[in-house]
């Protein structure tokens, strides 16, 4: 009745660690067919999840996200704090990495993210940025 | 822009951000995914093991969505067998998900998220049960 036909050691399409500032930072990403779900925790657990819905779809932006100081546009998210503690922070922190990596090409309306970082701040937001970019996306 | 410009003036601040060795103590999290069978249904299974909680995806074969999560956690209380589950994300109340990662956490004693995307019936539902319960009693170190 039960059967075991195949089993995988990488359960999802990325999951690693890696060192953010010294500090180890635990990576799961994986892209389902209605929506993408990324967990970055420094914490060994998952702190928070985030519902992020697209608040215009890929298809109908005009303008993408543009990351310059006297003219930055973000790109618009409705953003709703499904577990864990909902802080200004976090919300800032998930609005700087869809602005600055490739999350803001997610075909799909909506993404689940769920972020743990001790502190949250430009230099740790870059580093995961970065390796969102470079590694996962 | 205000709060990430606050945000970029910590940058002199920031040292080290926390007691590194104590979190380099964490184990590492693991995952791994499995097809199983329950009578005539194909699911797949995707499971991540991190420190003090297991997280399940369970989908089929063919058509992987992220439509329910679920928590679930022992209570704290011994004289209480009943575990402690709520709904994340889809649906209202208690939902397949919450219901399976309260029975997971009860059983192991351990905190579980669900993420169940089945269509089961009275008669499918047991034997996928089964399945599942047989796989992870058969591979226990990747999940708990």
């Amino acid at each position: 009745m039960s059967e075991e036909s195949k089993s995988n050691e990488t359960g999802f399409d990325k999951q690693f660690a890696a060192d953010v500032n010294g500090i180890k930072t635990e990576f799961v990403f994986h892209r389902f067919a209605n929506k993408w779900l990324l967990l970055i925790t420094q914490l060994g657990k998952i702190p928070g999840v985030y519902r992020i819905r697209f608040d215009i779809k890929i298809n109908e932006r005009v303008v993408g996200p543009i990351d310059n100081p006297e003219f930055h546009v973000s790109v618009p998210l409705t953003m709703n704090c499904c577990l864990g503690l909902d802080s200004d922070e976090t919300r800032s922190g998930i609005q700087f990495l869809v602005n600055r990596t490739a999350l803001n090409k997610c075909p799909n309306d909506e993404f689940v993210i769920g972020l743990g970082i001790n502190q949250i701040d430009g230099v740790n937001l870059r580093a995961i940025a970065k390796i969102l970019d470079e590694v996962i996306l | 822009m205000e709060t990430m410009t606050k945000m970029e003036s910590l940058k002199d601040q920031q040292e080290g951000g926390g007691d590194v060795s104590k979190l380099d103590s964490f184990s590492p999290f693991t995952s791994h995914t499995a097809n199983l069978e329950a009578g005539q249904t194909n699911f797949t299974l995707r499971v991540l093991k991190m420190n003090g909680s297991t997280m399940l995806f369970l989908n089929a074969k063919d058509m992987e969505i992220l439509d329910e999560l679920a928590v679930a956690m022992p209570s704290r209380n011994p004289g209480q067998s009943q575990a402690v589950s709520s709904t994340i994300i889809g649906g209202h109340g208690q939902t397949d998900s919450s219901v399976l990662a309260a029975k997971l956490s009860r059983r192991y004693n351990r905190q579980f998220y669900v993420s169940l995307n089945l269509k089961l019936d009275r008669l499918v539902g047991p034997l996928f049960e089964k399945a599942l319960i047989t796989y992870i009693n058969d591979h226990l170190e990747k999940f708990a």
